[in-house]
């Protein structure tokens, strides 16, 4: 079917970054699932073609687009092709937006520009230990020592976290808990006290470095506090729409990607004397499965326009996310069924795309969690 | 003898009475008639002793158990029988287990057949509750119930109701009450013709079979009774339903061969007949229990795990036998329909399988926490 929701510069851009994609990450993708991180370089590759920093203002050498569709491509074509090592997407829809909105300008002036320009790699840490879903069990804690804080604590699953330089970590600083008890702050390597523990070891997303990280004592000044004291639960809610569309165009692009491949695969594969997609069975699921991504495109690209012209509520985004994520994981389970054994191969991609597919539906808010947002706006 | 060639013998004898007294065409008149269950049928019933299948002899019953009540009552679940086994059997289990004198007076009668029983209780998410508007009184000449039920599946059938209720003085208790069903009972029209509802008055004297002490026991496994019951019969309508659809897509053919021959066809059918082994397997195990321990936790469990699934696997039946008979599924002549409403119309009656699974959890974890204190 086709999408109506891009004009001529965006479909421009995308062949800047599918070429991109394809010439100067695909190729490293074997060497980074075996390293578990991808070459820190690639930022700056990147930002130089637009891919990354695009939606920060020129004057701090940025592109200055503010349209969400761009970053939809970008988040598209790394999922099409199931290229996932550096958090390109973490940057351009999760981070951008917290500087964007709640640096001052002195903060804007001495971390947009390196963030712009791909020299600077950021990571957002809210996940710990204890604490997953509920952020108000957050545990690290902030507290005020003359112009400084003092962070103790320990975050862990946090996505760049062994080649970032800069991580917004949200600490509690008011012992009395509340959702006026959070506070953003922004921590940099080389900070005493802030140490990385492993590099963890997941089911799938190997090129993909996600750490723990520990704060024993950090000394963080004040000029490095983002947003206002106390805001943070808040700062944290009003960028939801932007995170989980983010998810949600990259499960659909990769169920479309990895579904066609399979419609390809049925085609030449033969069993029983005849293509096996000839089959009633392999038939019907196929058009099953091409008629839901079908569905779930129109619907995000609904929310896609919606979102770049600001108007998308955090609702639509958990529906479109949870949907389009649980659809992922039956997609790709019914195209490993449909490749037989070599579905099982780590060799055929239909392999890879099931176990990249499984996180989709956790994090970002879990699938559960975003029923309560839509069960919750209902009234009930 | 063994008790399998028992089994095999009774279902074989069962089957040919009914091919006889209940066939498609006989429910069918008497579903789309104004009868509200077929009289004669029972009689010849209860000639070959299924009312008293699985009342002890001692109470002029077979003593046959309800495993052999069950495997009957999938008989007569194949054939949509529109008599009233499952709610005599209910009110039958929970007489033995009363074991009160009145008990015992009344169970050779219902034993023989000549008196139907049902149960007129409340419903509450947990299951089988007191009826919520009927007041027992105990007066001079013993006690009096008095009020309404507004469903009571067979009251068109019964002579004698077990009524659960509070007394005046808040006890909950458990009674038998005579009816006549020609005034005490207002049909219902029911999805399922083929067993009726009636909304029953009570205005008349009542025996109490058990007092607080019991009530609970007493009618957790009248409650467990009617639900194997129920859940065996579904697997007859779900075997029958599969049966109809399989034999029909051998012989319907479109685009030059048999429509059983295409994937989409038989893995569909395969799929309902799986769902029915499993749930007549759970059922057969759950009959097993209620003949074993009838009030215990895994009893409990066990029953509520089979209804569960013999109704969702007599949905999945019935709907999958009105798909594969394409439009043909959707004529009032064929029977599909008929066998889809005995399905629905059981899941209204007793449960949704989600909250019998619920129930069985939670007993699950209550037994849990008892072995933790243990």
């Amino acid at each position: 079917m086709e999408r109506d929701v891009f004009e001529a510069d965006h479909r421009a851009f995308r062949e800047v970054v599918r070429d991109f994609v394809t010439r100067e990450m695909a190729p490293h993708m074997e060497r980074w699932e075996k390293a578990g991180i991808a070459d820190r370089e690639i930022f700056a590759a990147a930002a130089k073609v637009g891919l990354v920093g695009f939606n920060v203002p020129e004057e701090f050498g940025g592109g200055g687009v503010d349209d969400f569709r761009f970053n939809a491509i970008v988040a598209e074509e790394l999922a099409a092709s199931d290229v996932h090592g550096p958090g390109f997407t973490l940057h351009n829809d999760v981070v951008a937006p917290y500087l964007l909105k709640m640096a001052n300008d002195e903060q804007k002036a001495r971390w947009l520009p390196p963030f712009a320009s791909g020299e600077e790699i950021w990571a957002i840490a809210m996940t710990e230990p204890g604490t997953g879903s509920d952020l108000k069990g957050i545990a690290t804690t902030a507290v005020r020592d003359g112009d400084d804080w003092i962070i103790n604590g320990a975050k862990t699953f946090i996505s760049n976290g062994i080649n970032s330089d800069r991580v917004i970590v949200v600490a509690k600083t008011d012992p009395a808990g509340g959702s006026k008890a959070f506070t953003l702050f922004v921590v940099e390597r080389g900070m005493d006290g802030f140490t990385r523990g492993r590099n963890l070891d997941k089911m799938g997303l190997h090129a993909q470095d996600t750490a723990e990280l520990n704060f024993d004592n950090v000394r963080v000044p004040a000029a490095n506090l983002l947003g206002e004291e106390g805001r943070g639960f808040y700062q944290l809610m009003t960028n939801l729409p932007e995170e989980r569309m983010s998810i949600a165009v990259s499960a659909v692009a990769a169920s479309r990607s990895i579904l066609d491949q399979t419609i390809e695969y049925a085609k030449t594969r033969t069993a029983f004397g005849q293509p096996i997609g000839s089959f009633q069975n392999s038939r019907f699921l196929l058009a099953e499965l091409d008629t839901e991504v079908d569905i779930a495109q129109v619907f995000v690209d609904r929310c896609l326009r919606a979102l770049s012209a600001k108007k998308l509520t955090h609702v639509e985004a958990a529906k479109a996310k949870w949907w389009t994520t649980e659809l992922q994981q039956r997609v790709v389970d019914r195209c490993v069924q449909l490749h037989g054994g070599y579905g099982y191969m780590n060799e055929y991609p239909v392999a890879k795309a099931f176990v990249n597919a499984r996180i989709q539906t956790i994090y970002g808010g879990t699938t559960e969690i975003m029923k309560e947002i839509v069960g919750r706006a209902l009234g009930v | 003898m063994s008790g399998s060639e028992v089994e095999t013998e009774l279902r074989g004898a069962i089957a040919r009475l009914l091919r006889d007294r209940c066939a498609v065409d006989t429910v069918a008149a008497l579903a789309d008639g104004p009868e509200q269950w077929d009289e004669g049928l029972w009689g010849a019933l209860a000639e070959v002793g299924v009312p008293g299948l699985a009342v002890g002899e001692e109470h002029g019953g077979g003593g046959a158990g309800f495993a052999l009540a069950a495997a009957v009552q999938e008989e007569l679940g194949r054939r949509l029988a529109p008599v009233p086994t499952v709610s005599l059997f209910a009110v039958q289990a929970a007489l033995m287990a009363a074991g009160s004198d009145i008990a015992e007076r009344w169970l050779p009668r219902l034993a023989s057949g000549e008196v139907i029983a049902a149960v007129a209780t409340g419903r509450t998410a947990n299951g089988w509750g007191a009826a919520e508007d009927v007041h027992a009184v105990r007066g001079r000449d013993g006690w009096s119930l008095h009020g309404h039920v507004p469903v009571v599946a067979d009251a068109a059938a019964a002579g004698l109701l077990l009524v659960a209720s509070i007394t005046d003085d808040g006890d909950p208790s458990l009674f038998l009450t005579e009816i006549d069903p020609s005034t005490g009972v207002h049909a219902l029209e029911a999805l399922d013709p083929t067993r009726s509802l009636g909304a029953v008055t009570l205005d008349g004297p009542a025996e109490c079979v058990t007092g607080p002490f019991k009530y609970d026991t007493v009618l957790a496994i009248a409650e467990n009774a009617a639900l194997v019951m129920l859940a065996a019969d579904m697997v007859g309508v779900g075997a029958e339903a599969t049966d109809l659809a399989v034999e029909y897509a051998k012989t319907r053919h479109q685009f030059g061969r048999a429509i059983g021959s295409f994937q989409a066809i038989s893995h569909r059918a395969a799929d309902m007949f799986v769902a029915v082994e499993s749930a007549r397997a759970l059922v057969a195990a759950a009959a097993g229990a209620l003949d074993e321990d009838p009030g215990s936790g895994e009893t409990r469990i066990a029953v509520r795990l089979a209804a569960a699934q013999a109704l969702d696997a007599a949905v999945a039946a019935t709907q999958g036998c009105v798909q594969i008979h394409g439009g043909m599924g959707f004529t009032w002549e064929h029977p599909a329909h008929r066998y889809l409403r005995r399905a629905k119309g059981a899941e209204a009656l007793i449960a949704l399988p989600d909250r019998l699974r619920e129930q069985a959890v939670t007993a699950v974890l209550h037994s849990r926490k008892e072995d933790s204190h243990a």
